[in-house]
């Protein structure tokens, strides 16, 4: 009995990747009550069935992009839609009860997992976030699987900003968008989801004089890093 | 256009032409047309009027004035009385716009939040201002912005308008200090909107820009003398007198708090690298502990956290691309030595043999990596020419030691280097040495493919064959004139072309390599640089093609005008610069060819019969 799937990174998000060990673990987790779990590391993806923990539909893991810092999900629906593209994941794991969609068996396997997470922020379900601890470089991190879930957003709002540019581009927007006011979204729903991001990342953000110190120091030295090289 | 557009673009030039082409494209470029392009030329006589009447005959700009100006300044407030835009951005000669969407971003900012006006990022030669702080502190030492990349509500910029004595030269940034002392609502966008020319501007002059904000530091605050002033000045250019700048901390607001603004943006400027680490600290602490008393001091210092970030990934991502570049460069050059040396038995076995005809060609900064590419592959033909000149411009490429090695090396194989002083973009392959055409046959080549080995033995055979005639590697058949008399348009020709004989209908275009048979190039008709840029600024095939037509030059077409037979491959430095987008994509084939035909219709009234005559019957 399959309890582990390994497959390529370029797999996980390669159309038809749905392959029968996968269809397998799927209709266990749904059968079973299990968690359906997609390990994204920088090379390969591992799939493993584990026991669903309780009263969570979804937990990410990963690293928020700087420079955001922990930040909840109990705020707009506008805002978790947007959530993801701030968030870079190493892990999801998808409860029973947070599959809605099984996919088509023509779609990448990355874009069952991405399709499920935005049904479930937009379900308000229960997700949960959990920052890596151990002290793996941000770079490590692949942006592929957000972008996956950016494609998906820009398909359900076929928003001005999101047509004329890359996908690497609109994340760095969102990104300046939670500190300064840079985007204007036609919808209102993202606009409003927009302006509670930055909100929350203004209020959780106050510091003090030897913190603000700490971090000029640190990216002034990245930055003249440039000039010395 | 409405009648009262959101957008005023305002670009002030004084004899600078061939950089005004690059603006204007920019501008032309946009996604958005909801703006007014405005033309202040200061009374130029390098024929700039003239490609002012190119855009003017295109719809681009609605208003030009050509008259000499006291300053820039006074240029720019001029521009300013003749805009009817809702906001107003300048966006000098040999500016332009960091990409095609900038106009469509800004006005879908300021549209929705009752905002003055938007400050986005600047660009100059890889360096990157990285504005933060909204705060009058920007008339201080003249704190760095692009002003490009500043886009204001006309009216507050009617209130105050630049300060235009004739030494000033940050009007510019005492201007938007007082806006924001005024309340004015000027976000800042962290990204770059804009990309200022690589020519010096009149900040360059260290003298006369030090003088300048010498007088606007003694101006705005009544506590700094001369003396004073220069020591500031000393500290924002070299990171000197930080003795003085630690007093000046210690003074009371408002000065303290400007000159802790301008310490912080400083102190992650280049000439901050060796400030010692000590007074790194000293410096540092007593401008943070001033700003962070201010209201929102802290937000500020986060957001001048948040764009030294931004500021380094863009520096990494940038990096990557080059190294990405140079390794697909290494990989491309490997193949073609591969490629030549699997060539040179078949090219010595070709009875090889040398002719008596000039290659010519031109390039820019992104493509001189490759260009020895391109020139090595015309050096591997089964008839090599003389010799092969590259055209540089100055105000981009200095001298012959900023050109990579290897390209250098060619000099021994017969390549020569030329420096004109200003570029004339693609025209530099031959304005300055049309004299090479008087007698002798002269081929012209882009500087982004790689030529297959017969590609000049093609043009000479034909050449032998219809010595009068043009000939081309690579034609375009026009197909014909319409019922009134003009050109069919650019997208219906039939490409990659050829015919029977010569004909006026095909049109050369010079990626493929074209030879010009003697006599044709050094006509003073064809070197006309006013009638360049008044007809076909962007265009040179065109341009030449129109010329033939006048004189009644046929083309002929080689075997190698079929389908992609006329080159080998491009090089990996292409896709930059390339006009194509904007010529093809965004119609501005047609409107040259509309123009040159209107320049045929002048000077040679009956060039239709001719053509219809020879050609149509045929």
């Amino acid at each position: 009995m399959i309890d582990v799937s390994e497959l390529s990174l370029t797999a996980f998000f390669k159309s038809d990747s749905n392959t029968e060990d996968f269809r397998v673990l799927l209709r266990r987790c749904l059968a079973e009550r299990k968690a359906l779990v997609a390990d994204i590391g920088t090379e390969k993806v591992k799939i493993s069935l584990v026991n669903a923990p309780p009263q969570v539909d979804v937990a990410l893991h990963g690293r928020w992009r700087k420079p955001c810092s922990d930040m909840n999900l109990n705020t707009t629906p506008g805002a978790r839609l947007l959530t993801p593209l701030l968030f870079r994941m190493s892990r999801i794991q998808l409860s029973y009860s947070g599959i809605h969609t099984v996919g088509r068996s023509h779609r990448a396997i990355a874009d069952f997992f991405a399709r499920n997470l935005l049904t479930a922020l937009v379900t308000n379900m229960s997700i949960t976030i959990c920052r890596d601890t151990d002290d793996v470089s941000q770079g490590l991190y692949n942006h592929s699987f957000q972008m996956q879930y950016f494609y998906i957003l820009k398909s359900l709002f076929p928003e001005s900003i999101f047509q004329n540019r890359s996908a690497g581009d609109l994340m760095n927007l969102v990104l300046a968008n939670t500190f300064l006011p840079v985007i204007q979204f036609d919808d209102q729903l993202l606009n409003q989801g927009a302006m509670s991001l930055r909100d929350d990342l203004t209020n959780t953000s106050r510091k003090n004089f030897s913190v603000f110190k700490t971090e000029l120091l640190d990216v002034r030295r990245s930055m003249l890093s440039h000039y010395q090289a | 256009m409405n009648a009262s557009p959101f957008f005023s673009i305002i670009t002030v030039a004084r004899n600078d032409a061939w950089s005004l082409i690059k603006t204007a494209r920019s501008v032309f470029e946009q996604n958005s047309r909801d703006f007014e392009y405005i033309i202040v030329d200061g009374a130029s006589d390098d024929h700039s009027q003239r490609l002012v009447e190119f855009w003017q005959t295109a719809g681009l700009v609605k208003a030009a004035i050509s008259e000499p100006d006291k300053s820039v300044y006074e240029a720019m407030n001029k521009g300013l009385r003749m805009a009817r835009g809702e906001f107003v951005c300048f966006l000098n000669a040999s500016d332009v716009f960091a990409d095609q969407n900038v106009l469509q971003h800004v006005q879908s900012l300021l549209g929705a939040q009752d905002l003055d006006g938007v400050l986005g990022w600047g660009e100059v030669n890889d360096q990157i201002w990285s504005s933060w702080t909204k705060h009058e502190a920007f008339k201080m030492a003249s704190l760095g912005f692009c002003h490009q990349a500043l886009f204001v509500r006309r009216a507050l910029l009617e209130r105050a308008p630049f300060d235009e004595r004739p030494f000033k030269t940050d009007s510019d940034t005492r201007q938007l200090g007082r806006l924001f002392a005024q309340g004015a609502k000027i976000d800042i966008v962290p990204e770059i909107l804009a990309v200022r020319g690589g020519e010096p501007g009149i900040s360059a002059n260290l003298e006369r820009s030090g003088r300048s904000i010498r007088n606007t530091l003694t101006e705005e605050y009544p506590e700094l003398d001369d003396v004073r002033a220069d020591q500031l000045i000393n500290f924002r250019r070299r990171c000197e007198n930080v003795d003085v700048v630690l007093a000046l901390l210690n003074e009371e607001q408002p000065l303290s708090g400007h000159v802790a603004r301008m310490v912080l943006d400083t102190l992650f400027l280049r000439q901050s690298v060796n400030v010692d680490t000590a007074i790194l600290d000293q410096l540092l602490s007593r401008a943070l502990d001033i700003v962070l008393q201010d209201d929102h001091g802290d937000q500020e210092i986060e957001q001048l956290v948040f764009a030294q970030k931004q500021r380094v990934q863009i520096l990494e991502q940038r990096k990557d691309a080059r190294r990405n570049f140079d390794k697909g460069i290494s990989i491309f050059e490997a193949e073609e030595e591969r490629r030549i040396a699997h060539l040179k038995p078949i090219i010595a076995a070709s009875n090889s043999r040398t002719s008596q005809f000039v290659v010519s060609l031109t390039s820019f900064p992104a493509r001189l990596k490759t260009v020895h590419l391109v020139i090595n592959s015309l050096f591997e033909q089964t008839c090599p020419p003389r010799e092969i000149h590259l055209w540089l411009g100055r105000d981009e490429v200095p001298n012959k030691n900023w050109l990579p090695k290897r390209l250098r090396a060619l000099e021994d194989r017969g390549a020569h280097f030329h420096f004109a002083e200003r570029t004339f973009h693609q025209y530099d392959k031959f304005l300055h040495n049309s004299e090479l055409n008087a007698n002798t046959p002269f081929v012209i080549v882009d500087d982004d493919a790689i030529y297959p080995p017969t590609s000049l033995e093609r043009l000479l055979d034909g050449h032998s064959k219809y010595p009068e005639a043009i000939i081309g590697n690579r034609c375009h058949n026009m197909i014909g004139l319409r019922e009134d008399g003009t050109f069919h348009p650019y997208r219906n020709w039939r490409r990659e072309a050829q015919m029977p004989e010569p004909s006026l209908l095909l049109l050369p275009t010079g990626v493929g390599g074209v030879l010009y048979p003697p006599g044709f190039l050094s006509d003073s008709m064809v070197t006309s640089i006013g009638d360049i840029l008044a007809y076909a600024p962007y265009a040179d095939d065109l341009w030449l093609k129109a010329c033939a037509l006048a004189r009644g030059v046929p083309t002929f077409a080689t075997s190698l005008s079929h389908k992609a037979d006329w080159y080998h491959r491009y090089t990996p430095s292409m896709r930059i610069g390339t006009l194509m987008e904007t010529n093809v994509e965004r119609g501005l084939n047609d409107v040259q060819l509309a123009r040159c035909l209107d320049w045929l219709d002048q000077v040679k009234p009956a060039w239709r019969e001719g053509l219809s005559a020879v050609e149509l019957a045929a």
